[in-house]
């Protein structure tokens, strides 16, 4: 996976300005990321949402979950 | 009291042991079930009775374990019996803290269960305790044992003397005993002065003297010494497994609805070791835990997994407290790699020397241990050479990433006002508390206790600790004819200390501690969200770092190349060119601290492992030798 530096930088931007935004993508980063135009393999995919509950973000999740 | 229950809870037996109030009733007894099992392999039958369950039946869960788990320097525990004991005024006398003791019992909300009692509730309870105390001791009279005794820890001496000396009263003919930590070195001599009807103190270990005893008592010996003086066991593997029946039989008996009467409360005590192999080499100043019996001694692996195998199967329960001081160093290499495949499921909390390494805590995590208490006590590593505990400040830093990278649940103290200690020390920790709100929050901050067999108190002088003497509410809690000193584990004394003695400096410190539990416990509340600052793998050139640790102006979300990656989660000494180092400190995801930079992210156990891994490697820096395959769990 190659992802050009500035779309990173414009994404990385939009999320600390929108919370909904970052509440969203906590949820599901590859979702977000593909969405921006990022290209993650099924693999990618599932291991970045792995990586999420192994450093325990899913009672976080769980807890952004109830505001939306 | 249910006197038929009472009966039917005492067989017939050659001696009784007694768990009195206000242990806790949220574990078995190993200390009275261990003297069991010895006292059983040498042909006598000795019942352990829960007087601490009986007790809590009446008063409910949450009052009690309020008293239970109390401030020590109140003294609760023992506060509910003194009158009843010695014939002091209700909750002891001359103290005019009283008071505040008993209505901050009615408003805690640290108790495991809810609090419904008013002060004027305790204080009728406390008034009540003298009958529960005759019926008690009437049916230990009924059941008709020769021998019967107490094992008093923490706040449980006057509880003991007063059901001793109430069956004595009933029964002079029986032999009453007192034995455990309060109980240890010159503190025997000391609860001799009590006045007590009490026969014969056991001092120390007494798993070969107390069978002794009851052999001697069989064949008409009476012992004509007072004090029975153990000695420490030396061979772990020698002594036998506890059968813990009693408790589980008693708790239902007592407290069926309560908290604790399924198993989310509860632990079953295992002890692997006796005695500190760090502190043989280097006693901590402040730790006087280990007793006389520093000497480090542990059981063999194959006799633990054999022992844990047991208990589990025979009680249909997996939580486990280790009461080992601190876990033998081999069982990283003997145990901990077979424990979690031998004997799978268990849910066991461990006490550890605080350098461990990522592998090694996840090791435990696989063998098992799901919590841990490392000896941490300080963030600064001056205050921790002063302490001689034998870490840095980043081996500190690095256990609580780890702990929260591989999900082990960690509890730990931060303590302050140690014999020469500097200001500086703690404006450091303070200073870096924000910047750790994703690690797990510390209990206290606790002022230092000058506690008994303390290098503080037996080497007083050499640390410039003087006019050592026992904790003001002893005395209001023991009688005139006490030799107090000898009764008494916590002490206070005079010393130069730079954070004693400045108020503001302490005030700020428990603050900036208070906020960090409260990001933790307002995780639980509807507008908050646990504190996290870890990384995820994109891919082998780009990585998302999550900050949601709440500190001010700080962006959440960035995207991170490889090498900044590194220099959040690696650590290494401070060198000239360290342009992402630089970084990386600048923006708060690492800390300059004794000349090293000292990452504060977390990550999956695998990402963190390749991280050090490769960090190392390049470095030609080696890791500790420990078995890699340990961290080959979690996502990668």
């Amino acid at each position: 996976m190659a992802v050009r530096r500035p779309l990173l930088k414009k994404l990385e931007q939009s999320l600390n300005e929108d919370s909904k935004a970052l509440s969203a993508f906590l949820k599901n980063p590859a979702k977000i990321l593909k969405r921006e135009g990022i290209d993650l393999s099924v693999e990618q995919a599932a291991s970045i949402q792995s990586q999420m509950d192994a450093i325990r973000l899913g009672k976080l999740l769980k807890l952004l979950g109830r505001f939306e | 009291m249910d006197s038929e229950l009472l009966a039917k809870l005492l067989p017939p037996g050659d001696a009784l042991l007694i768990v009195p109030p206000f242990g806790g009733v949220d574990r078995p007894s190993l200390a009275t079930h261990l003297l069991q099992a010895c006292a059983e392999r040498a042909g006598f039958r000795t019942p352990v009775f829960y007087a601490n369950m009986a007790l809590a039946s009446l008063m409910g869960d949450g009052e009690y374990a309020a008293v239970c788990f109390g401030a020590t320097s109140a003294l609760l525990g023992e506060r509910f019996f003194s009158s009843w004991a010695y014939g002091l005024p209700p909750f002891g006398r001359d103290d005019p803290t009283i008071e505040t003791s008993i209505t901050d019992l009615s408003s805690n909300t640290d108790s495991p269960g809810k609090v419904t009692l008013s002060p004027e509730g305790f204080r009728q309870f406390e008034r009540s305790i003298g009958g529960w105390i005759e019926e008690v001791a009437a049916a230990i009279v009924a059941a008709g044992y020769r021998i019967v005794g107490c094992s008093t820890t923490f706040e449980q001496t006057a509880a003991s003397i007063a059901i001793l000396n109430a069956v004595k009263s009933l029964s002079p003919g029986t032999i009453t005993i007192l034995g455990g930590a309060n109980c240890e070195g010159e503190m025997a001599e000391g609860i001799l002065t009590l006045g007590a009807k009490v026969d014969y103190v056991f001092s120390g270990e007494s798993e070969q003297t107390f069978p002794q005893f009851l052999r001697d008592i069989a064949a008409g010996n009476r012992p004509s010494a007072k004090i029975i003086a153990g000695s420490p066991c030396r061979d772990m593997d020698s002594l036998p497994l506890p059968d813990y029946s009693e408790y589980f039989t008693q708790r239902d008996k007592f407290i069926p609805g309560s908290l604790y009467a399924t198993g989310d409360q509860l632990w079953m005590p295992y002890e692997g070791s006796r005695g500190c192999w760090w502190g043989e080499k280097h006693h901590c100043t402040f730790c006087g835990i280990n007793g006389e019996g520093m000497q480090f001694r542990q059981r063999s692996p194959d006799r633990v997994i054999a022992d844990l195998r047991t208990l589990s199967e025979r009680h249909g329960f997996r939580r486990i407290c280790m009461t080992d001081n601190i876990m033998p160093y081999t069982y990283f290499r003997t145990l901990i790699p077979r424990l979690g495949e031998e004997v799978p499921g268990l849910h066991i909390f461990y006490e550890q020397k605080a350098n461990l390494t990522l592998a090694q805590v996840a090791a435990l995590k696989k063998a098992g241990i799901a919590a841990i208490q490392p000896g941490i006590e300080a963030l600064s590593t001056g205050l921790l050479q002063l302490i001689d505990k034998g870490v840095k400040a980043r081996q500190n830093i690095a256990v609580l990433r780890y702990a929260r990278a591989v999900g082990v649940d960690m509890s730990w103290n931060l303590l302050y006002a140690f014999p020469g200690d500097r200001e500086e020390w703690y404006r450091e920790t303070i200073s870096m508390i924000p910047y750790l709100r994703h690690l797990a929050a510390p209990s206290g901050p606790c002022h230092l206790s000058v506690d008994r067999f303390s290098p503080y108190f037996f080497a007083s002088a050499k640390y410039g600790v003087e006019n050592v003497r026992p904790m003001i509410s002893y005395y209001s809690v023991l009688p005139d004819h006490a030799d107090v000193h000898k009764v008494a584990y916590h002490f206070f004394a005079d010393y130069q200390s730079g954070s004693a003695k400045n108020a503001a400096l302490v005030k700020e410190f428990e603050q900036a501690v208070q906020d960090w539990s409260k990001a933790w416990e307002s995780a639980d509340g509807e507008d908050a969200t646990i504190p996290c600052l870890a990384i995820v793998k994109m891919s082998n050139e780009q990585y998302i770092l999550i900050d949601k640790r709440g500190i001010e102006d700080q962006l959440e979300i960035r995207f991170l190349d490889r090498e900044q990656a590194s220099a959040a989660l690696v650590s290494y000494p401070l060198r000239m060119e360290d342009a992402t180092g630089q970084w990386a400190r600048a923006n708060h995801l690492a800390l300059s601290l004794d000349g090293w930079h000292v990452p504060l992210a977390t990550a999956s156990p695998a990402i963190l492992a390749e991280f050090e891994e490769s960090a190392h490697s390049q470095a030609h820096i080696p890791l500790p030798v420990v078995d890699r395959s340990f961290v080959r769990i979690g996502a990668a």
